[in-house]
């Protein structure tokens, strides 16, 4: 199978080119990661990154045939050949496909992705309703590999500003958390023109979620639950009137 | 209350919000203009005039193509801040864009209310 992967390595090139490469596989060879790490053994000087094999702790994603993926999970049989394999978009490379993702995960930490509640604590767990509960579906299973927010063009544009989708999927499993009890601190925490706004619905981010989420879906939420909130905070002001009438 | 969430105290919101009342207003417009047309089936240049003749649908389609205005020149205005990072030259382009939404406003005004209807 013919594979044309980028290859950038600081200490010895100047700029970052392409590698042709032609590898035999065997028939136990079905995913991608398969095909690398047998590329690895031809040539040991490619960087990536792997661990869990099976799309769960997401540091294979890389940019396959244009479109950001996790390589454990990509079939070969679904791959146009050359297989052409770059590192994610939008984040400085280190080396080869390994990426330097230091600014998505400054993004992540400034949504406050922890549960904040300062009840204390029961002697077993913080219960919730079923119907509460559920309401994390879908939210909770992102496993933080970067296809999402990397794919995104605010992103690329705005980085240090625009928290991302992989940021905003998780700022939202923790808004529409019972348990929390920081939900108006959270929505304040987005409210300048670039941390949540930014984002113009272009959906990138969930054609390329590996785990089938909906990052869009839950920036949607996040603006709706934000006039909801704005709402309920002006009804409690008295109306405003202009020559005398009442005005929206 | 509505005027509330356009206010400084939105920064984000408000920008955001006036975009998409600026694109309802427009659909609602637009859904208005369409009865209309079809209810009077304007077959010749006379007819279409006596569509626009009535002020108060003069004023309906100002206000369709200020929603359309302020629509793009927020969206513009988005696009210049992403992909041109140099000021002066953002500067510039704003300006230009600035002039160009005046102006088509200006066109629109003439033709609403400087013409013969």
């Amino acid at each position: 199978m013919r594979f044309s992967i980028y290859r950038f390595n600081p200490d010895v090139d100047k700029k970052p080119y392409m590698q042709d490469y032609d590898i035999e596989l065997e028939d136990s060879d079905q995913m991608l990661l398969d095909a690398l790490m047998r590329l690895k053994v031809v040539d040991d000087t490619l960087s990536m990154r792997k661990s869990c094999r099976e799309g769960v702790c997401g540091s294979d994603a890389m940019n396959i045939n244009g479109k950001n993926g996790l390589a454990c999970i990509t079939k070969l049989e679904d791959l146009q050949e050359p297989v052409v394999l770059r590192p994610m978009p939008g984040l400085p490379v280190i080396r080869d496909l390994v990426v330097d993702m230091t600014q998505f995960f400054d993004n992540y930490h400034s949504v406050m992705p922890y549960l904040q509640n300062h009840e204390p604590p029961p002697e077993t767990e913080r219960l919730q309703s079923p119907e509460d509960r559920a309401k994390l579906d879908g939210l909770y299973e992102c496993i933080l590999c970067g296809a999402c927010t990397t794919s995104c063009p605010s992103f690329w544009w705005n980085p240090d500003k625009f928290v991302g989708p992989a940021g905003l999927i998780q700022a939202y499993r923790f808004i529409a958390d019972s348990r929390d009890q920081e939900q108006e601190a959270r929505l304040e925490n987005l409210e300048d023109p670039y941390r949540l706004y930014r984002c113009h619905n272009i959906m990138n981010c969930t054609d390329v979620c590996p785990k089938k989420l909906n990052p869009n879906a839950a920036i949607a939420a996040i603006k709706n639950l934000k006039i909801e909130k704005a709402k309920e905070h002006t009804q409690h002001k008295p109306s405003k009137k202009i020559f005398g009438i009442k005005v929206l | 209350m509505l005027f509330e969430l356009l206010t400084a105290r939105y920064p984000g919101m408000r920008l955001w919000l006036t975009q998409r009342l600026c694109a309802l207003s427009m659909a609602i417009v637009l859904l208005l203009f369409w009865v209309r047309v079809l209810w009077l089936a304007p077959q010749d240049y006379a007819a279409w005039v006596a569509v626009f003749s009535p002020l108060w649908w003069r004023l309906l389609t100002l206000w369709f193509f200020i929603c359309m205005l302020m629509h793009a020149w927020l969206g513009v205005r988005d696009v210049l801040r992403d992909y041109v990072p140099h000021l002066g030259s953002r500067f510039v382009l704003q300006w230009l864009v600035n002039i160009a939404v005046c102006g088509n406003a200006l066109a629109v005004l003439w033709i609403l209310f400087g013409m013969d209807f």
